[in-house]
């Protein structure tokens, strides 16, 4: 699944259409004022009911609300990968993390706490399944540049997939409110090639 | 002309004079006086705390305070802002004029009003008492999940007070909104029927009902934490923290519009008393309020898109569906000002101001219901941004719109006008400066309720000028709090109607008397005293 481009096919529009409805008030409260300056002397003129007018403009407000739904729900298809390429157990905890590799006994984890951050490393271009919990309270995983979070809860599993299709170093963050130090509470994740992942998964397995 | 003698009232007040009197009086305008000025009070208490936040979020990796005080602060200030401050102030103001608005002489069940009162105010002691015990006060958010906020996790009793301050304060809304409500529904005067009453007093109408749909939801949640401090292993069950979760936004959604609401109804009246017409689709907005209240009742889930256990698609539909009846809110708002002669007051500034910012609250929640957006969002500043300028910049200037308005009504004597447009002028300005840059900190990945963070790129200019801007709304602020003690010293005496208004409470003297009413003009439609002044000019051939 690939959040990003989701985001990044919804959010733009929503973005006009919200600065096209903004600019279209300030011209109507723009024009009020300003018609109201040329009535100076005189009184207001009594107000008249435009019920054509508002059965218009409730239809149309009512399209785009309309339009809105279908838009978001159409691109909300948080389908799961029926085989992934390899699965990651998350386990969020009072305050850092904890990177378990399914099938292997390779684990990462830190404290995080004085910059030591730990990192979740990834294979690019293959589809790899997220199993998020918790061991305490309620945390949330959120990588800014995937454009997704979801929360981590005790005694309950949420399950996402993600894909990178590029090498590179983003931060994660949790964005949860965990206690003393939530503010902490980073990781790195970590995209690198096929073949760079599975040496460095057989250099951890070899050390584990 | 034709007018109609109010109800038979008991001759004087048999109250106790002075202080004790004020603490124990019946009179619906003094417990609203009294609802209103606590909350104010305890407005300039929160807003303190956001400033020493502000300051240490000025810069990346800054530790002016420690993290501990820092979350505690943050804690207070969401908590008491939306049980201490907006929900008891708007409440307040529907005790204060939805009796004035219908031609009553007195507040249905009086000393239950005033026992809302006292559950309120000890509520804010108790939740603000926190900071004198061990461990100091609550420290896990207004909203507290759980199991953060069990006594395995938040071990210490500023969490304890917290619950029991929350629950009495709530059931002090519960008890304000049914009294409010009741005197809309039953005792209004002859001749005022239910599509004569003013959008102020509509716009009560709707927040008193989803105050007592959804304020026991809270109670519910606030009984399940107090179990769950007792007995933790309740929270060890995902059932009880989804439970949580759900019980609480039941709750958590529908307040949004009780602190909104009233305002709007603000709005309303200062717009179309100072285009000197009546409202604009007075029964369309009617409509739509009756609409959005229902609605808001289904839209609780678009808080919980990202547990993972929510129908997404279910609430995304019916939050989008909200701009319908928001739509047609704003129609109202512009239709009452086209054609107007717009009056400059201040009030009619901060009504004017009201109708961009809310707007920029109102489109960013177009997004936040919407999933795929939300999933990156959520639980970041954009958030943080998108609620205060609901609550900031809406529902904030919609209070002080209705505060100049009703200020002369109340007090008897007038603020000044040239104060008065210096706060607007501040306000905008730092409205504006401290919530915009945060957009673009959630945006960038800056979760909401961190006490420090990293300096990366933007974060330290962005959180700067957000301070700044801090600043400047507290300038505003002294300049109203000066405003207020230097036009008391300086009386100009308010006469009964100083901006020729066009409800019941203008044809009254002010402040009112102890039974509201002496005579009530003949009341013909929701601008009865706008008919009146139509009549006289017709007679004189105008």
């Amino acid at each position: 699944m690939d959040h990003r481009s989701s985001f990044n096919h919804v959010f733009p529009l929503e973005v006009v259409i919200a600065c096209v409805v903004f600019g279209l008030v300030l011209v109507v409260l723009t024009a009020a004022v300003v018609r109201s300056r040329t009535r100076w002397g005189r009184r207001a003129k009594p107000t008249k009911s435009h019920p054509k007018t508002e059965g218009l403009y409730v239809a149309i407000v009512a399209g785009l609300a309309v339009f809105l739904v279908v838009f978001s729900i159409d691109n909300n298809r948080s389908s799961l990968a029926a085989h992934p390429a390899m699965k990651v157990q998350v386990t969020a905890f009072q305050w850092c993390w904890r990177f378990a590799y399914t099938g292997t006994p390779v684990t990462v984890t830190g404290q995080c706490q004085g910059g030591a951050v730990p990192t979740l490393e990834l294979p690019t271009g293959k589809t790899i399944e997220i199993d998020l919990t918790s061991s305490d309270v309620v945390h949330s995983m959120w990588v800014p540049y995937l454009r997704f979070k979801m929360q981590a809860f005790p005694d309950h599993v949420n399950v996402f997939d993600t894909r990178l299709d590029h090498p590179g170093s983003w931060p994660g963050r949790c964005a949860e409110f965990c206690g003393l130090y939530h503010s902490g509470m980073d990781f790195t994740l970590k995209a690198v090639p096929p073949a760079q992942f599975d040496s460095w998964l057989r250099s951890q397995e070899a050390s584990a | 002309m034709t007018t109609v003698v109010p109800q038979a009232v008991p001759a004087g007040d048999v109250r106790a004079p002075g202080l004790v009197g004020l603490l124990t009086t019946t009179d619906h305008k003094k417990i609203g006086l009294l609802t209103l000025a606590t909350s104010l009070g305890l407005f300039a208490v929160m807003g303190a705390m956001a400033l020493v936040m502000r300051s240490q979020l000025a810069q990346p990796n800054q530790h002016l305070i420690p993290l501990q005080v820092y979350n505690q602060l943050f804690t207070i200030h969401g908590s008491g802002m939306i049980y201490l401050v907006i929900t008891p102030f708007a409440l307040g103001a529907g005790v204060y004029l939805v009796p004035l608005h219908v031609g009553a002489p007195a507040i249905a069940a009086p000393r239950t009003t005033l026992l809302a009162f006292w559950l309120y105010a000890f509520g804010a002691v108790s939740l603000l008492s926190g900071f004198g015990v061990g461990g100091g006060a609550a420290s896990d958010g207004w909203y507290a999940y759980t199991p953060l906020s069990d006594s395995t996790f938040t071990p210490g009793s500023g969490m304890s007070l917290w619950i029991v301050g929350v629950f009495l304060a709530a059931c002090g809304m519960i008890l304000m909104s049914a009294t409010v409500l009741w005197t809309a529904l039953r005792l209004r005067a002859p001749g005022m029927t239910l599509l004569r009453m003013p959008v102020f007093t509509w716009s009560m109408v709707v927040t008193t009902l989803m105050g007592v749909a959804s304020f026991p939801s809270l109670l519910g949640a606030m009984v399940m934490m107090a179990i769950g401090r007792s007995d933790p292993s309740l929270f060890d069950a995902n059932t009880w923290n989804i439970a949580y979760q759900n019980l609480f936004w039941f709750y958590g959604h529908p307040v949004v519009y009780i602190m909104f609401f009233p305002f709007v109804g603000a709005v309303a009246e200062s717009l179309a008393t100072f285009s000197g017409r009546r409202y604009a689709g007075y029964r369309p907005t009617v409509l739509a309020l009756l609409a959005f209240a229902a609605l808001s009742m289904s839209v609780w889930g678009h808080h919980m898109f990202v547990t993972g256990q929510a129908a997404n698609d279910y609430y995304s539909l019916t939050s989008i569906a909200l701009s319908v009846p928001a739509g047609v809110e704003y129609f109202g708002f512009l239709a009452t000002i086209i054609g107007g002669r717009l009056r400059y007051t201040t009030s009619m500034l901060f009504a004017l101001g009201f109708i961009p910012q809310f707007l920029v609250g109102g489109l960013t929640g177009v997004m936040l219901g919407t999933p795929v957006v939300d999933y990156h969002v959520q639980g970041s500043y954009f958030i943080v941004a998108h609620f205060h300028y609901t609550l900031f910049g809406g529902s904030v200037f919609g209070m002080f719109a209705g505060v100049y308005l009703w200020w002369p009504k109340v007090t008897g004597f007038m603020l000044s006008e040239r104060l008065g447009k210096a706060h607007f002028v501040l306000m905008v300005i730092g409205t504006n400066m401290t919530f915009l840059p945060m957009f673009g900190l959630g945006f960038l990945g800056l979760p909401r309720r961190v006490a420090t963070y990293p300096d990366q790129a933007w974060f330290g200019t962005l959180n700067l000028i957000s301070s700044i801007g801090a600043g400047v709304i507290a300038l505003a602020m002294a300049v109203f709090a000066f405003n207020v003690v230097h036009s008391r010293r300086h009386r100009v005496a308010a006469p009964d109607d100083p901006w020729a208004g066009q409800t019941l409470e203008w044809a009254t003297s002010s402040p009112p008397p102890r039974w509201n009413y002496d005579v009530i003009p003949p009341i013909t439609s929701h601008a009865p005293l706008l008919d009146l002044r139509d009549a006289d000019d017709e007679r004189v051939g105008a």
